[in-house]
């Protein structure tokens, strides 16, 4: 159960990963797989007499997303400087959004719905705003503390984002894990983040502990990480309490080596930002038809498309959870029902084999070569005893990463299940014969069978079926099926 | 009087006999070579052969502005000239792009040739607060051209160019233009691109022409203007050609025209300058000029609110200069950013640059935003609501440019106060966004004085209008000082 | 204000990343309040609740279409020459500080 003194709020940033070019220039928004310093223009080095183009596509988005989560979307649109210096700024100052006057963000109120063991919770969203990525900071030396410079990649600077601001309603580490979790899934559907990319998402948590100032720990970059850096400050903020120790209004970071969060430079004077409208970018009136378009082209929600695979395909809520929670793994999921229509063995294999193999390898979706269609040629496969559920984990890999056909592997490897009953029955008889202890173990321990069935297993080179042997080698121990 | 040619005429003298092309600059880089020392108009000059050999491989294109010579003022980025601001902080800076403008302008067949000297950033009104020192007024080198554009007024005023570009945000076109008897037109917020104009005030900064009549000016508005879709601010105006327009003008255009004059705007002014320009509007008025006196007391609070969103918006559009990407730069190793950082912006910034960031900062910061800033930008509306409603049926406010003549070098900068006055007559134009010409209107001991009209947003064709049946009318148009 | 106008001009030099030297801070904060009285003119008049004027031209703003440019061997070669550069990298000053 949640502790009720402990109040968290979340600010998520989320990079538009689909998104063609970056916030304001039509520089590739694909920095990932280029050169450092190549995705670069005078616009996003903020050279001097450059002015921002705001990207239609990044606006369309998070519209999108704001009708996800029954925000209330502005009339106008408009752009706010924020204004700081560091090194990875180039301008001086961060094209966002902010309420200034009549002028807000793109989007106010809404929630989303969490669900943890036990208990659902409303958590109330306070705003949706674009923004633009700074550049990347580097250190030479790889500790920060030892580098006498930084190094600076700009391939990131001007990179999308889209942030959403909770109110601070949730009240523990898990509960701030669950709601990031489900914001991605969100992002997922809407087309907006793949939140597997490096850097695609980072989390700033303001912490306060009842009675204490609000603590902010920026640049959380993953969700053990958030995990971890919450349970830490809680902690720590109930310890200064306990000892009578006041907490200052702050912002820490937090240190994935030392384990800690780590208060930052405290400054002089307090944080001032100097929020002004961005003279260069006019109001952009968000009309009704636009809206209206928007809002007809929204995918299926996750939540919609959870409810309809347990009705459609009677899965129970665990196993329709983890096929929405990526939409690629939910599409991919109804494609191979559409080939083998027994969808709660395709959950079963999808969940169970296919998911742990990809995540091993990293969980990306371009991992994967095999299609639908070969899934569902393995589960047929399967259930035409042609080879055994053994054998379908031991191809599975080369499946899923070459792309390779199902019965072409088997043919090559001579992979059929024997099933010619006589031929099992003799190499049965062989092996019972030529274990005499294990049979009189079998006799003590029923369980010890497994060890003989090993042994035919062996001789057949796996291709036999484990429980036709099993079988097999209990009648003829007199054992019973 | 002594006159000169302007850009009309050397078009048409191209257009029938293109020698003329190489010939025009020769005589234009003499003359740089005899004067540019002393009135040092131009920061960086191009070599005269690569100028030529500019125009040799442009044979092809058929631009109006095929074989003109432009003088660039030095915010305004080109791509094969550094662009200084006339700042240490950027001395030594080449942009990777043109100016929308600039490339506008090389399409048509232009060729910069130069970069002229500006007021630091373009802050100042007389060039004094330039990093590579002061320019001299072509009429008496003993007195600034004015500012922020006086390079490009020196330029186009000792005839070391055809036609030059100057950007303006509270006076900085039509002041010089005052003090060195040429034309200097600011457009209407939004018809001409700031992409590549570096940023002084985003909400007031426009660049625009500066020539010897206003013929020229229309000429390189039908070039440099138009929607840019690199600047979200600029607008389609929807006018097909200013010359066409323009050069259709004569004074019988001012016939019952009628104009207003604000009280306001006429108080305070030299007495000297109050007689020229009265004996000006006489002669309009005898060709048949309507000038009706209006108040609007608003207009004394338009320099606090000017300075108010230009140091504000000032401070936000200077910190980008931080010493990393571009432009002066320090040994950096083992010193902490924000030790770093201002040094090199204490070095690189001259005072008066200083003065209006600090200015600017504290007044976005969030207690006294609503004060300051925000309360500027209401009066702001104020100002173009009541103007606009006094425009109903008139065609231009009619007003002096500047309150007084050309100052001695070093007068205005050692009282700080008449620094910031000398621009209470052009702000307004800024403020509301409205297009603003200043016009040669005389001279008092032996210095220029210039006339401006101006009109609330759109209303560029009714300005350009009655300045050139104005100038028609007064004879008062190519001058030359020597 | 209550703040003495020596205290804002600290503060702000801080937001403004300038620094000065103590010799010199007095001469600026003199020069610096003529400008500052000109603006504090603002203080005699009251608005009311008008809608400060933050564009000329309101309702035009537009967006980009999101299509990707080709990689630019212009800048490319312009960031080699023109900044800093090691492997790549732009070199900047350093963001820890020793306590």
């Amino acid at each position: 159960m949640s502790t009720s003194d402990v109040i968290i709020g979340l600010e998520i940033h989320l990079q538009v990963t689909t998104s063609k070019t970056k916030m304001f220039c039509s520089c590739s928004s694909d920095y990932r797989n280029s050169p450092p310093n190549t995705n670069i223009c005078p616009i996003c080095l903020g050279l001097p007499g450059t002015l921002p183009r705001p990207n239609k596509y990044v606006v369309d988005k998070a519209i999108q997303l704001a009708f996800a989560l029954g925000s209330e979307i502005s009339e106008d649109l408009v752009f706010a400087r924020k204004h700081y210096f560091y090194p990875d700024l180039p301008k001086g100052y961060q094209i966002s959004q902010y309420t200034i006057g009549r002028y807000t963000a793109l989007a106010r109120g809404g929630s989303l719905e969490i669900s943890l063991k036990g208990y659902r919770k409303n958590i109330r969203i306070r705003r949706i705003n674009i923004e633009e990525d700074p550049a990347k900071i580097i250190y030479p030396e790889k500790d920060p503390w030892k580098s006498p410079y930084v190094l600076i990649d700009y391939n990131r600077s001007g990179i999308p984002l889209i942030e959403v601001a909770t109110e601070p309603d949730l009240e523990s580490a898990e509960e701030a894990v669950v709601f990031v979790e489900k914001l991605l899934e969100l992002a997922d559907h809407l087309n907006i983040t793949d939140p597997t990319l490096e850097g695609a998402f980072r989390v700033d948590a303001n912490i306060s502990v009842r009675g204490g100032e609000r603590v902010e720990i920026k640049n959380i970059g993953s969700l053990k990480d958030l995990n971890k850096a919450i349970s830490f400050e809680i902690i720590r903020q109930k310890r200064l309490r306990e000892i009578g120790e006041r907490i200052t209004r702050e912002t820490r970071h937090w240190d994935p080596v030392r384990g800690a969060t780590i208060s930052a430079r405290h400054k002089e004077f307090e944080e001032e930002y100097k929020y002004m409208p961005d003279p260069d970018i006019p109001p952009i009136k968000i009309s009704r038809e636009y809206l209206e378009k928007l809002r007809i082209s929204l995918p299926e929600l996750p939540w919609i498309m959870k409810k309809r695979f347990i009705e459609k395909y009677s899965l129970t809520d665990y196993e329709a959870g983890v096929l929405v929670s990526r939409k690629w793994l939910a599409k991919y999921f109804e494609e191979t029902v559409s080939f083998y229509n027994k969808p709660d063995k395709v959950a079963d294999l999808l969940i169970n084999d296919f998911l742990g193999i990809i995540n091993e390898a990293g969980g990306r979706l371009d991992l994967v070569k095999a299609k639908p269609k070969q899934i569902a040629e393995l589960l047929e496969l399967l259930d035409k005893k042609v080879i055994s559920i053994k054998i379908l984990k031991e191809i599975l890999p080369r499946v899923i990463f070459n792309g390779e056909d199902p019965r072409k592997i088997i043919n090559e490897m001579n992979f059929t299940v024997i099933s010619e009953d006589t031929f099992l029955e003799e190499i049965a008889e062989k092996v019972i014969r030529d274990n005499p202890k294990a049979v009189e173990d079998v006799k003590k321990n029923p369980k010890a069978i497994n060890f003989l069935v090993g042994q035919v297993m062996k001789l057949t080179k796996g291709r036999a079926d484990p429980d036709k042997i099993n079988r097999i080698i209990r009648r003829k121990l007199g054992l019973g099926e | 009087m002594k006159k000169t040619k302007g850009l009309y005429e050397v078009t048409r003298i191209f257009e029938n006999n293109p020698a003329e092309i190489e010939e025009e600059v020769h005589r234009i880089y003499e003359r740089i070579e005899r004067y540019n020392k002393t009135y040092f108009a131009y920061i960086t000059l191009k070599p005269i052969t690569i100028v030529l050999k500019e125009i040799r491989s442009s044979q092809k294109i058929k631009g109006s502005l095929r074989g003109v010579l432009v003088a660039v003022k030095d915010n305004i980025s080109t791509k094969d000239l550094r662009t200084t601001c006339a700042s240490k902080i950027l001395e030594n800076y080449t942009p990777p792009y043109d100016a929308t403008i600039i490339k506008r302008i090389r399409e048509a067949g232009g060729i910069i040739i130069g970069k002229t000297n500006l007021d630091e950033f373009a802050m100042g009104s007389t060039t004094e607060t330039s990093y590579f020192g002061v320019s001299r007024n072509p009429w008496n080198p003993d007195h600034v051209p004015g500012g922020s554009s006086g390079g490009s007024a020196v330029a186009v005023s000792a005839y070391m160019t055809h036609i030059a570009l100057g950007t303006d945000t509270g006076g900085s076109i039509r002041n010089p233009a005052s003090y060195t008897g040429i034309v200097g037109y600011k457009p209407t917020y939004g018809f001409v691109s700031r992409f590549g104009i570096i940023a002084y005030a985003s909400s007031l900064d426009q660049a625009g022409p500066m020539g010897r009549n206003t013929l020229d000016i229309a000429i390189m508005m039908d070039i440099i203007s138009g929607k840019d879709p690199f600047d979200g601010t600029t607008i389609d105006h929807g006018i097909k050609s200013f010359i066409e327009v323009i050069e259709k003008i004569d004074p019988t255009h001012l016939k019952n025209k009628k104009t207003i004059m604000i009280n306001e705007m006429w108080s305070g002014i030299d007495r000297d300058v109050a007689t020229t320009l009265s004996n000006y509007l006489n002669k309009l008025s005898s060709e048949g000029l309507i000038i009706e006196e209006r108040s609007l007391p608003e207009v004394f609070y338009a320099l606090s609110a000017y300075y108010a969103i230009a140091t504000a918006e000032a401070s936000s559009n200077l910190a980008r200069y931080q010493g990393i990407l571009y432009g002066l730069r320090k040994d950096l190793e083992n010193k902490h950013w924000s030790e770093y950082m201002s040094a090199i912006r204490s070095e690189g910034f001259g005072k008066e640059v200083k003065k209006r960031i600090i200015i600017g900062s504290h007044l976005l910061s969030a207690a006294y935003y609503e004060q300051y800033y925000i309360k500027a930008l209401k009066l702001r509306r104020i100002l173009r609501d009541k103007i606009k409603e006094l425009l109903r049926e008139a065609v231009a406010i009619v007003s002096p440019t500047t309150p007084f003549t050309a100052p001695r070098i070093g007068e205005a900068i050692k009282e700080p106060y008449k620094l910031y006055v000398a621009d209470l007559e052009t702000v307004i134009a800024n403020l509301i966004g409205g297009p603003a010409i200043s016009i040669p209107a005389g001279f008092i001991n032996g210095l220029p004085i210039g006339i401006q009209f101006f009109s609330y947003q759109g209303k560029d064709l009714d300005i350009l209008s009655i300045a050139r049946a104005s100038e028609l009318a007064t004879g008062l148009y190519n001058l030359a000082p020597f | 204000m209550s703040e003495s106008l020596r205290d804002l001009v600290k503060r702000s030099i801080y937001l403004s990343m300038i620094n000065f030297d103590e010799k010199d801070l007095e001469n600026f904060i003199i020069e610096l309040s003529h400008l500052m009285d000109l603006i504090k003119k603002l203080d005699e008049i009251d608005l009311g609740e008008i809608e400060p004027l933050f564009f000329i031209w309101e309702d035009q703003g537009s967006l980009r279409e999101d299509e990707s440019l080709e990689r630019s061997e212009e800048m490319i070669r312009w960031l080699e020459k023109n900044s800093l550069v090691e492997n790549r990298l732009v070199k900047g000053p350093k963001t820890v500080e020793e306590k």
